[in-house]
């Protein structure tokens, strides 16, 4: 394309195959008043000759009648009711399922933590028991005379005959 | 032209109330213009035509959002030129099978077949084959945008407003692809049209 608007437009005119009476003599002044482009302008009208008869592409004889068809099947299709209970159902509606079986399993789980927590704390309580029933440990004051009561319990055993005769 | 607006206008208007009858002379009118630019868009007749129906059902299911001011035959050719790309894309993505890949229970057939229904060229420009493998392969060869631009320019209905519209591209723009597709073409095909049939002068 050129710089000169009235180059471009006349290209354009070109470009289109059928031109009204206007245009056509719009075209052949610009042509008598630039033969030079007369050659590339034949080349130009040559190529839309060429464009213009390309054959139409193949196409079936029954072609509308095919797409009416298609549209009838549509139609049938969107009026058919939709199989399966929870197709009937609204699309928020179809999340319940799948909704109570997640509920299902995390109720499965609390109820095992819970279980196993409970079971925890019986063990525990269980040692408490066990610890409470130990003899209970003397006062550590008694421990202030250790050295006394080592010795004493290092003293000497009692004399059983003594004692049997004493009585 | 004005005239042939309001005729799709009032067609259009009709279909949006249900006629079929009013959308099936819609069809007719434009089956052969959609599947023309279609086919030489994709280069297979059968896809062709698959989607040249899918256009027809496309207009159909947006009946209801056609605006009666807009061109109709702007609005159609932009439906087919995005379907169009929607194939030629996902043609990109997985490969079809080879036109000559034989049909799996009668091997000497091949897969896919179509109808020989080509319509009669106008009796004064008949084109030999060799020329006419050699234009279509040319067009076939252009970039996408360039190759579609001058097929809409073809249209005499479109005008260059239209096809940047349906472009979806600037005035300027547009007139910039039909020129170099119209440089590329006369390089390809200038055999043909300096000493073929089609070395004619101006009238």
């Amino acid at each position: 394309m050129t710089n000169d608007p009235l180059d471009n437009r006349i290209q354009e005119l070109t470009w289109r195959g059928k031109l009204s009476a206007e245009q056509e003599a719009e075209l052949r002044a610009w042509l008598a008043a630039h033969p030079e482009a007369q050659a590339e302008h034949d080349v130009q009208i040559a190529l839309n000759e060429i464009l213009a008869a390309l054959p139409d592409a193949p196409l079936s004889s029954n072609f509308t009648a095919r797409v009416m068809r298609s549209l009838e099947a549509e139609a049938l299709r969107g009026e058919k009711p939709r199989r399966g209970f929870f197709a009937y159902l609204p699309p928020i509606h179809r999340l319940l399922p799948k909704a109570a079986v997640v509920a299902l399993t995390i109720a499965v789980a609390l109820i095992s933590y819970e279980q196993v927590r409970q079971a925890h704390r019986r063990q525990i309580a269980r040692a408490a028991v066990v610890v409470s029933e130990v003899a209970s440990i003397p006062d550590p004051k008694i421990l202030e005379d250790f050295d006394a009561i080592r010795a004493m319990s290092q003293a000497p055993p009692a004399d059983e005959e003594l004692l049997k005769l004493l009585q | 032209m004005a005239d042939e607006l309001d005729v799709d206008a009032a067609l259009m208007l009709r279909v949006k109330q249900g006629d079929h009858s009013a959308f099936a002379e819609l069809v007719d009118k434009y089956k052969q213009p959609v599947m023309n630019l279609v086919y030489r868009m994709l280069r297979d007749a059968t896809e062709a035509e698959d989607l040249a129906q899918n256009v027809f059902l496309q207009v159909h299911k947006s009946a209801s959002r056609y605006q009666v001011s807009a061109k109709f035959s702007t609005w159609l050719f932009t439906i087919a030129r995005n379907l169009c790309l929607n194939e030629i894309r996902r043609r990109s993505r997985h490969p079809a099978d080879p036109l000559d890949a034989p049909h799996p229970e009668r091997e000497d057939e091949p897969l896919r077949q179509f109808e020989d229904s080509k319509t009669a060229s106008p009796p004064e420009s008949v084109l030999h084959g060799e020329l006419e493998e050699k234009i279509e392969d040319a067009l076939a060869g252009l970039p996408e945008n360039q190759r579609t631009a001058i097929l809409l320019c073809r249209q005499d209905e479109l005008s260059y407003e239209d096809i940047a519209e349906v472009l979806g591209c600037s005035l300027s723009a547009t007139k910039s692809l039909i020129h170099r597709g119209r440089e590329t073409l006369k390089l390809k095909l200038k055999l043909y049209l300096r000493t073929g049939v089609w070395g004619k002068s101006s009238k």
